[in-house]
């Protein structure tokens, strides 16, 4: 069988010199150069086809039950003016990030030149600190890694000169990427023309992940109706995926 | 208006039950810390009998309060990193905690030392300056609690006062229950004025907690969106209501509050007891409400 | 060492795959437990996707429709998929043809959650790895392994196989010259003409084809009717469309490729021009919730709303019209608008709007038929009837409403491939009796439960049968033989685009991973006893010594190299003549396998001419359903990030939504009792058969209707046991949650069912 696996990829091309390229040579490297990395998510376009969330898995490899992207999918109203919610979730990457406030250890840090929350694997502790003080959800820890883990904007592939996997994927052109301080980006174009919200502002943390037209998914971050009852029970309690032990359990 | 979740994803919570025992373990120490200095240190002189037996189970408790800790690391190997002095980090009450908590264990041993060879002098500076690191090793778990503002059920400015109270409060109860054991093997038995005291402050706490609560309950009422769900998923919590409140805090209380209760040891023994359960729970809701109400 | 991470597992599975009967289960010494495949992150960075990392273009297979893909291979496993941004699907915008390659790279493309999780497809570790034989009755789960060539000569000589009694073997039929069938299920155009080619040699063979494909031709067969013949199915242009009606249809959920789709719509109602839409669908997919207009009509009874709709055109806008027939008049005779309108359950002021609405838009309106209406018993004449909305107001595919298929020119290309006697083999829905059964590429099972008992498992009507498969399928299960296939990343073959694909061009599937020695064109996929389809057929054929195919003589088809050498020039041929600025060279070809196909912008549409020849639909009415009052009525859906069955147990897309969960409305639940996410009995009305899942309860659904989504509920592809050898391979449970919404609703649009708590 030693033959088989002799050519170790790419057994297509006629010369081999033919061979597909290498990713990533061609995107220019934007390391060291100040930027400030920032996200729209256009929840007009955004169906809620989870496209980014396997991206984001595939690129990243999240384990199962854990997810550094979700998509949230709401649906409210009474028969027939009904309307289904989406809401694309992942790490906001806060300017003023509670995350890395509360690391006794520095592992995860807002990098100075872009504005990245990212988190230095080999320093976590595993303390989990960070995960209850994220207010969006957004951290977890990683049971491979055995650190916490989150999305960090694909820090591998934007300083390649890439875009995040997810904003490749994405097939509702839903997710815009760029530099929030250059005014000619496609960013902060959007920014200047569309009116955008984010997600709990109130708490400070002056996320850098934009919505358009979230309100309405948002409100049901816990409230459901005028008439709260018990929804926020049954809401929590309504969740159709089961978490991280189903998947290591059920195998 | 009705309304359904299509889809969305569970996160599970990043702590396991080590956390609020090792919460547990570092108030019982400051606890029955202070309650030893009260002689050493104050000079109550109703309190010496206690003053060595506090001091060795407050060290006791402080071995296996980190060790809860590190347990519940998920790379517990790297303990060590939060001593660096380079990834120290100046907002994050973890990073001071395990400074304290490797200062006051060190101090607490020496005070432990002094105490047993009498020298009262260095005993009573020693606590002194011993005290304060108690105060803040528990306190500093509340801050950790109260700064986190994604949690409205964490983010009061009760809680480091709380934690302090409630650490107090079980540290007394301990110690009523350990001076009960002492008492049927030593051949000179405490006096009656010892529980006595006991007893009221224990009251006293026992209030001021009862009081934290309603506190927490009508600004959680009328808080925001976050706030009133944090208390709506509380008082659907068996633990927290029957648990905390009820069994932990009420019906102690009502022990206590009978008339002649500190004579009779039975129930002073058993009151002390459901304090001990009731202030375990308060950390155990503390930390899992917090949990389970939805951020997203 | 049951826990492995996913890159572990993918390149133990790529170096040891030969080992292994289950890719999975044998690997690691260890047989009953199924490996821990703990999809996840390794220690080392994820910078691993950047170094020493190859692109490679081909395209995807998980759904009809066939976008371009990029694998991201490492040290010989794929590690990521992507779109291609050569692809006018994937591309946003599509990359120039002449773009280099290392240009490329740092572009990506868009690919959906199915074709992203395609990995896990080719990485299943229930993938047989080599030819099963049944050794207990069919459908027992019991198997033995055996050689390739020892299937082989079984197949083609047949005698007493299994103790059973004497089978016919390939070699008799041939000459008996009767009795074989070829079950093709959604085979791309490549692998098409190979498969004609092979059934040439066998007289009066039949290709028979399964729910899906029939789903297509009935499409095509209604657009034909209105159009004229050769036009082929038709889709909305989506780009230029200004006012859509999509009739029992979800672009925004399966459209076919979503990828583009969703990126067109999201276009057109965010940047704009503004398309208006309406959305006719029992249930609120999400291409309703992202419409201008719900309209919650009475499942099946769509033709009402549709006759609604032309005897309003026919009345109010009779002047305005493009497009008048006799035969129209005739078919709306008997009641009013507003009458028809009542018995599709909706206003009757909607069937007038959506008519004034039609006719000020004109060439540029469209009203489009999904499965919600190909499904039906009548489903062909109401999608007739709807393409005829279109024909009336002036729209025909090219003039912005709707668009055609663009791949006329691969007619020459075809020619030279495929023997005139099964040139135009007409696909016949699979069931009838034969002497032996061959399968690929197809689940018939999974989507019609009952032909497990009323075909597959009968030996009287399927003597022998052989499945040529990547998994064990609900089907594969029941068959004598099965011959382990390679995957779609396994593989040559050319593919051509769904009529929504507006850029004209083909795709090319190239094999991304495995070994390939250039000498003898021999390919060695990633489980070296697998192969692909075409190789099995040329063992096969090899065996009967089908001239043509013997692999020994200098003229015969070696492997699936050999073959698809002989089929990318004439396509590259065809192109050039069909307009398309192609290199018909060496390097010409060789960048149009690099690039994954070849697509411009520079060759227009052609337009597609309409002929007048006009075939009505024959249809009334549909009477009143005469249905015990306490039953609902119960449809399928489709969901955007799943698909059945062939991608369907792959975990990303089972941890989003492992089971599905019966939709009822909120005022039917209550009625019932029924609370959100409590278990719930789905029964016949007979009151035999019922099956159990919990309810999901919300108001996007007509009250008395309930839907499931379909994907899930597998009994096989690896959620049951089966029996390699003597060893038993456990099974992976989670794989089989929820319930087969075709045990329920059949495979004739919505049907009628019972529910109860618990
Ligand atoms: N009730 C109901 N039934 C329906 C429908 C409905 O709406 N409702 N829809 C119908 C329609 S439109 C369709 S298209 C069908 C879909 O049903 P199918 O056509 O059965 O589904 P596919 O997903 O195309 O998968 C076919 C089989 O091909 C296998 N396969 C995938 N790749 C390969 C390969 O490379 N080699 C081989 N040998 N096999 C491979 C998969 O394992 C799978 O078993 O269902 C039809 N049935
Ligand atoms: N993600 C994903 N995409 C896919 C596929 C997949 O499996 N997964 N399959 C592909 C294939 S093979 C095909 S054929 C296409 C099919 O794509 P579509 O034709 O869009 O088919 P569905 O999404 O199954 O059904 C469309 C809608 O019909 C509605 N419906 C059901 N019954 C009725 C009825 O009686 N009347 C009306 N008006 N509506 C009704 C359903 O609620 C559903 O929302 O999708 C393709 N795309
Ligand atoms: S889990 Fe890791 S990153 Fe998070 S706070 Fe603890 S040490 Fe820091
Ligand atoms: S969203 Fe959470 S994890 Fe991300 S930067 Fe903000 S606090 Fe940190
Ligand atoms: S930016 Fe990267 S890590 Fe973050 S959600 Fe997108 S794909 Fe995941
Ligand atoms: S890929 Fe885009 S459209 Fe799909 S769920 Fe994610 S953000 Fe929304
Ligand atoms: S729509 Fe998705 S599954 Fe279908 S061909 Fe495209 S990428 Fe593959
Ligand atoms: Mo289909």
């Amino acid at each position: 069988m030693e033959e088989t696996f002799k050519s170790k990829s790419g057994i297509v091309y006629l010369k081999p010199e033919d061979a597909g390229p290498k990713a990533g040579v061609a995107g220019e490297s934007t390391k060291g150069m100040p930027k400030r990395w920032g996200m729209v998510v256009d929840q007009r376009r955004c169906i809620g086809c989870h496209s980014c969330t396997v991206a984001c898995k595939s690129e990243n490899n999240v384990p199962l039950g854990y997810w550094r992207s979700w998509v949230k999918g709401l649906q409210r109203g009474s028969f027939p003016d009904v309307g289904n919610f989406y809401l694309r979730r992942l790490c906001n990457q806060c300017d003023v990030p509670p995350c890395t406030q509360v690391c006794p250890v520095q592992a995860t840090v807002r990098r100075p030149e872009d504005g990245v929350v990212v988190m230095y694997y080999g320093k976590c502790i595993g303390c989990g600190m960070c995960i209850s003080a994220c207010p969006y959800d957004a951290r977890f820890f990683n049971p491979i890694r055995s650190t916490a883990d989150k999305c960090d904007f694909c820090v591998t592939r934007i300083d390649n000169g890439l875009k995040p996997a997810c904003v490749e994927a994405c097939l509702s052109g839903a997710l815009v990427f760029g530099d929030l301080d250059d005014p000619s980006s496609e960013v902060s174009i959007k920014l200047a023309e569309v009116a955008t919200t984010v997600i709990k502002p109130e708490l400070g943390t002056r996320p850098k992940v934009y919505y358009i037209a979230a309100d309405r998914s948002l409100k049901g971050r816990i409230i459901f109706s005028d008439d709260f009852q018990e929804e926020i029970l049954d809401y929590h309690k309504s969740i159709p995926s089961p978490d991280a032990s189903y998947w290591k359990k059920g195998r | 208006m009705d309304a359904t979740v299509l889809y969305n994803v569970p996160h599970e919570i990043p702590w396991k039950i080590y956390i609020p025992f090792y919460f547990y373990f570092t108030g019982l120490s400051a606890g029955s810390f202070i309650l030893s200095t009260l002689s050493t240190v104050f000079g109550i002189k109703r309190f010496k009998p206690m003053a060595l037996p506090a001091a060795i189970i407050s060290f006791a408790l402080l071995l296996l309060a980190p060790a809860c800790l590190i347990l519940d690391l998920h790379q517990p190997t790297r303990f060590w990193h939060t001593l660096v002095p380079e990834y120290f980090n100046n907002t994050s009450a973890l990073s001071y905690g395990s400074w304290l908590l490797t200062a006051y264990p060190i101090a607490n041993l020496v005070y432990i030392y002094f105490i047993f060879v009498k020298y009262d002098r260095i005993t009573k500076i020693l606590g002194t300056i011993t005290v304060p690191l108690a105060i803040f090793v528990h306190a500093y778990t509340g801050f950790a609690f109260a700064l986190v503002r994604a949690r409205a059920w964490w983010h009061s400015a009760l809680m480091p006062g709380y934690f302090l109270t409630s650490a107090l409060l079980s540290g007394i109860a301990l110690l009523v229950v350990v001076a009960m054991i002492m008492d049927r093997y030593r051949r000179e038995k405490l006096e009656l004025d010892l529980y006595r005291s006991l007893r009221l402050m224990m009251i006293g706490i026992l209030l001021t907690d009862l009081f934290w609560n309603a506190s927490f309950w009508l600004t959680l009422l009328v808080s925001n969106a976050d706030g009133y769900a944090s208390i709506r998923f509380a008082l659907h919590e068996p633990l927290y209501i029957w648990g905390e409140l009820v069994a932990g805090m009420l019906i102690p209380l009502a022990i206590l509050l009978m008339p002649r209760a500190g004579e009779r040891k039975g129930w002073l023994c058993l009151a002390s007891i459901l304090i001990i359960c009731g202030v375990f729970l308060m950390r155990y809701s503390v930390v899992f409400i917090g949990f389970d109400i939805p951020l997203s | 060492m049951t826990q492995v991470t996913r890159r572990e597992f993918i390149r133990l599975a790529t170096l040891m795959g030969g080992v292994s009967l289950f890719a999975g289960c044998h690997l690691f010494g260890e047989e009953q437990p199924v490996p821990k495949y703990i999809d996840g992150a390794p220690g080392v960075d994820p910078l691993e996707t950047l170094q020493g990392v190859k692109n490679i273009y081909t395209v995807c297979a998980l759904c009809p429709g066939n976008c371009g893909i990029c694998c991201r291979v490492a040290e010989g496993a794929v590690v990521k998929i992507g779109g291609n941004p050569y692809h006018p699907v994937s591309g946003h915008p599509m990359l120039p043809f002449e773009t280099p390659l290392d240009k490329a790279a740092a572009v990506g493309g868009a690919v959906c959650a199915v074709g992203g999780s395609g990995i896990q497809t080719v990485y299943d570790p229930f993938r047989p790895a080599r030819p099963l034989k049944r050794v207990g009755p069919r459908g027992s789960g019991k198997w033995k392994a055996v050689g390739w060539d020892q299937a082989f000569s079984e197949i083609v000589n047949g005698g007493d196989l299994f103790g059973e009694g004497n089978v016919e073997g390939l070699k008799t039929i041939r000459k008996s010259g009767n009795g074989l069938q070829f079950l093709v299920g959604r085979a791309d155009w490549g692998a098409l003409t190979f498969v004609k080619r092979f059934l040439s040699a066998f007289p009066n063979a039949v290709m028979a084809r399964d729910a899906g494909i029939l789903m297509e031709e009935k499409a095509r067969a209604a657009a034909e009717a209105v159009f004229g013949t050769g036009i082929g199915a038709v889709d909305a242009d989506y780009g230029n469309v200004r006012f859509l009606v999509s009739f029992g249809d979800a672009p925004l959920d399966s459209g076919v490729p979503l990828v583009s789709i969703a990126r067109r719509i999201a276009d057109a109602r965010v940047k704009g021009p503004y398309m208006h839409w309406v959305v006719v669908d029992p249930r609120l997919s999400t291409s309703a919730s992202k419409s201008d207009l719900w309209v919650p009509v009475i499942p099946g009874e769509d033709v009402n709303l549709v006759l609604a709709i032309i005897k309003a055109l026919l009345t109010d806008h009779r002047n305005e019209l493009k497009f008048k027939d006799e035969a129209l008049d005739k078919l709306v005779a008997d009641r009013s608008t507003a009458d028809y309108a009542k018995a599709a359950g909706i206003g009757p002021d909607i069937p007038v709007k959506l008519a004034r609405r039609f006719v000020a838009e004109g060439p540029r309106a469209a009203a489009v038929p999904g499965r919600g209406i190909l499904a039906q018993p009548n489903g062909l004449e109401v999608a007739m009837a709807i393409l005829t909305i279109n024909r009336m107001v002036g729209s025909v595919p090219g003039s912005g409403g709707l668009t055609a298929r663009s791949d006329a020119y691969l007619k020459s290309a075809e020619e030279k491939l495929v023997p005139a006697s099964v040139r135009d083999l007409k696909p016949t829905a699979f069931g009838s009796p034969t002497k032996a059964l061959l399968l690929w590429e197809s689940d018939p099972v999974y989507d019609n439960p009952a032909s497990a008992d009323a075909y597959f498992k009968d030996r009287s009507k399927v003597p022998l049968f052989a499945a040529i498969s990547t998994g064990i399928t609900e089907t594969a299960a029941l068959a004598d033989y099965i011959l382990p296939d390679t995957t779609y990343l396994e593989r040559w073959d050319v593919c051509v685009s769904p009529p929504s694909v507006t850029t004209p061009g083909v795709g090319v599937r190239v094999p991304v991973i495995g070994g390939f020695e250039s000498k003898t064109g021999r390919y060695f996929p990633i489980l070296p006893e697998t192969r692909p389809m075409e190789e099995v057929l040329i063992g096969l054929s090899a065996a009967v010594k089908i001239p043509g195919f013997d692999p020994k003589a200098k003229e015969g088809i070696k492997n699936a190299w050999d073959y698809y050498k002989q089929v990318f020039p004439p396509v590259i041929q065809a192109m050039k003549a069909g307009g398309f600025p192609v290199e018909v060279s060496k390097k010409g070809m060789a960048e149009f396998m690099q690039r994954g196909g070849f697509f411009t912008k520079e060759r227009p549409t052609a337009r597609a001419a309409v002929s007048s020849p006009y075939t009505a639909p024959e249809l009334k009415a549909a009477p009143g359903q005469s249905a015990p009052k306490d039953s609902l009525l119960l449809l399928t859906y489709t969901l955007p990030f799943h698909r059945s069955p062939t991608s369907g147990v792959n975990s990303w897309l089972l941890e989003i939504l492992p089971e599905n969960r019966l939709l009822i409305n909120t005022a039917d639940a209550r009625k019932l009792g029924i609370k959100q996410g409590e278990t719930v009995t789905v029964e016949m009305p007979d009151g035999k058969t019922g099956y159990k899942c919990k309810a999901q309860v919300a108001p996007g659904i007509r009250p008395g209707v309930v839907a499931l989504a379909r994907g899930f509920g597998y009994r096989q592809l690896g959620a049951s046991l089966q029996e390699i050898d003597k060893k038993s391979l456990a099974a992976d449970k989670p794989r089989g949650a929820g319930v087969n919404a075709a045990d329920l609703a059949g495979t004739s649009g919505p049907s009628r069912v019972r529910v109860k708590r618990g």
